[in-house]
């Protein structure tokens, strides 16, 4: 697995395709990351945020519809990390200031995915 | 998108132009200024006449009777007010009254320069002349023509009457006089009739062509706004596409990570993963088919578990008619899908003997929710599989995740149930 490893670092995965949003699961599982929760929508995400630990977000931008851009905002507040998941044309879903944070094309390409989970996740928690 | 902004742009200033061109032609019509043209030349004509003839007889007969010239001062004078007079197209009544008066007095000036000078030739030519003058140049209307054609006539009767000696030249002039006076009058008005109803017409028919115009620029502009209704409906449609497309291959490249994670040999893999694709594959098609607004449960159900069926009876399904949403569709065939490739692999459509009874109803319970039972019977004995692979996982908790729904599996030894509830927006149509 080139030696990338989420070992010890909490994720919740916000993506409203069950197939899509478990087959995440695994592939953060198997690079050693602990999937907190999948969940559909933006009422979960908000309850699964409140129950469990986490230390970093994948987002899918649109959520059957709906933008994920509140929960994201909610994130940028409380400082945590997150990563966005684009369909074609997603991202003119996103506001301007939240245009620098990195996206992910579907189909995820699974080592760009984790590289950019583990910048991010090291940013916040640096670790000696 | 610039282009049609550019197109609307000049179409909207054409518009504007007609609607000016139009507005002018009516407010200041072509007959007003014609009639003032011709009323001023016919008294610059007739001033200048008077000028040849007074030069002509200072010249001629210098010590001609005081009366003629005062005659001939008088009515130089009159012209001229008038000309000076009449300047305004659009006062057409009073431009009319100031020439005829101006005419009438050149008139009774020559017939009175005629008596005094004891002389009838030279004011009947004056007056053939002047009565040609008018009745070429004005557009009278016919009732004045006629009053001058009297008056002319009438003025050269007095005239020749009062002076002449002889009698057999007395018819001689005066129908020299009135013969071309009336000639001409008659061929003039009516070619100036000819005329104004030509202007008319030439006035209606552009009035119609402009009219035309705005009506074809008036499509035109609505056939362009059509045009983008199109695009954007076209535009909008391409981007779902795409955005489908995108979602479409996700979901592809997380089936083939799952199918592979719970696949023990490369040919179990192919098998299950290939199910899949077509499962999904013939789901897309059929709603394709019907423009991605849903399918009946039924249709859904024959489309995933009729190609496992092995004979006609081995698999019954007994539905009310409802529909569902092309975003149901998805993962409820999927979930079928599973249900099915599990009864082909493990369960009662893995012998000879096994059947499905599949029902489905809608029951309003508070809100309305669609309730499919799955039963299987005949069957290899069940039990519950101590591990849950990904086909077991999706049948369980696809439809709880997307859409809030209930999955219960049950394993009694006689075959497989499931039974599958989901809230569905609308009662059964």
């Amino acid at each position: 697995m080139s030696g990338l490893s989420l070992a010890g670092v909490n994720v919740l995965i916000v993506e409203d395709n069950f197939v899509v949003a478990d087959a995440l699961r695994f592939l953060i599982s198997g690079y050693g990351g602990s999937v907190s929760s999948i969940v559909p929508n933006l009422e979960r995400a908000f309850e699964a945020l409140a129950a469990q630990p986490v230390d970093i977000a994948v987002l899918d931008i649109n959520l059957n519809g709906t933008s994920v851009v509140p929960f994201a905002e909610h994130l940028r507040r409380h400082d945590l990390p997150f990563v966005f998941l684009t369909g074609y044309g997603d991202e003119q879903l996103l506001p301007e200031h939240l245009r620098g944070q990195p996206r992910f094309d579907k189909p995820v390409e699974a080592e760009r995915l984790i590289r950019g989970m583990l910048a991010l996740a090291r940013q916040r928690t640096p670790r000696s | 998108m610039v282009q049609w902004t550019g197109a609307r742009t000049l179409s909207q200033s054409e518009t504007r132009l007609a609607t000016r061109r139009i507005a002018t032609f009516e407010s200041n019509p072509g007959g007003d200024r014609l009639l003032l043209d011709r009323l001023r030349l016919g008294l610059r004509l007739v001033l200048a006449g008077i000028a040849v003839v007074f030069v002509g007889q200072l010249v001629l007969h210098p010590r001609e009777h005081p009366l003629i010239s005062a005659f001939q001062a008088a009515n130089f004078l009159a012209a001229a007010v008038a000309l000076s007079l009449i300047r305004d197209p659009a006062r057409r009544r009073f431009n009319l009254a100031v020439a005829f008066a101006a005419y009438v007095a050149t008139m009774l000036a020559v017939g009175g320069v005629g008596i005094v000078a004891q002389d009838a030739t030279t004011p009947v030519i004056l007056l053939v002349g002047l009565s040609l003058v008018t009745a070429t140049l004005v557009p009278w209307s016919p009732w004045l023509q006629l009053i001058s054609v009297v008056l002319i006539t009438g003025t050269a009767i007095w005239t020749v009457a009062a002076i002449v000696d002889a009698p057999h030249l007395f018819w001689l002039q005066n129908v020299g006089a009135i013969a071309p006076t009336l000639v001409s009058t008659v061929f003039i008005s009516h070619a100036l009739q000819r005329q104004r109803s030509a202007i008319e017409r030439a006035d209606r028919e552009r009035q119609s062509r402009e009219a035309s115009l705005r009506e074809a620029n008036r499509r035109l502009e609505e056939e362009i706004q059509e045009h983008r209704t199109t695009e954007d409906a076209l535009r909008f449609a391409m981007r779902e596409l795409d955005h489908r497309v995108k979602n479409t291959l996700a979901t592809v490249q997380s089936v083939a990570d799952q199918t592979l994670r719970s696949s023990r040999s490369l040919r179990e893999f192919g098998d299950a993963f290939a199910g899949r694709i077509q499962a999904l594959a013939r789901i897309h098609t059929a709603l394709a088919e019907r423009r991605w607004e849903g399918l009946s449960v039924a249709e859904l159900i024959e489309l995933v578990v009729g190609p496992y069926r092995h004979h006609a009876n081995s698999v019954s399904v007994e539905c009310d008619g409802t529909f569902v949403s092309s975003e149901l569709v998805r993962v409820l065939g999927m979930t079928l899908h599973e249900l099915a490739t599990n009864a082909a692999k493990y369960g009662a459509l893995s012998t000879k003997d096994g059947s499905i009874a599949i029902s489905s109803r809608v029951e309003p319970n508070g809100a309305a929710w669609l309730r499919i039972r799955w039963s299987e019977r005949d069957g290899p004995l069940v039990h519950e599989p101590v591990h849950r692979g990904f086909g077991m996982r999706l049948i369980e908790e696809a439809l709880a995740y997307e859409v809030g729904g209930r999955v219960e599996l049950q394993f009694p030894g006689q075959g497989l149930r499931c039974a599958i509830e989901i809230p569905v927006p609308t009662a059964p149509g």
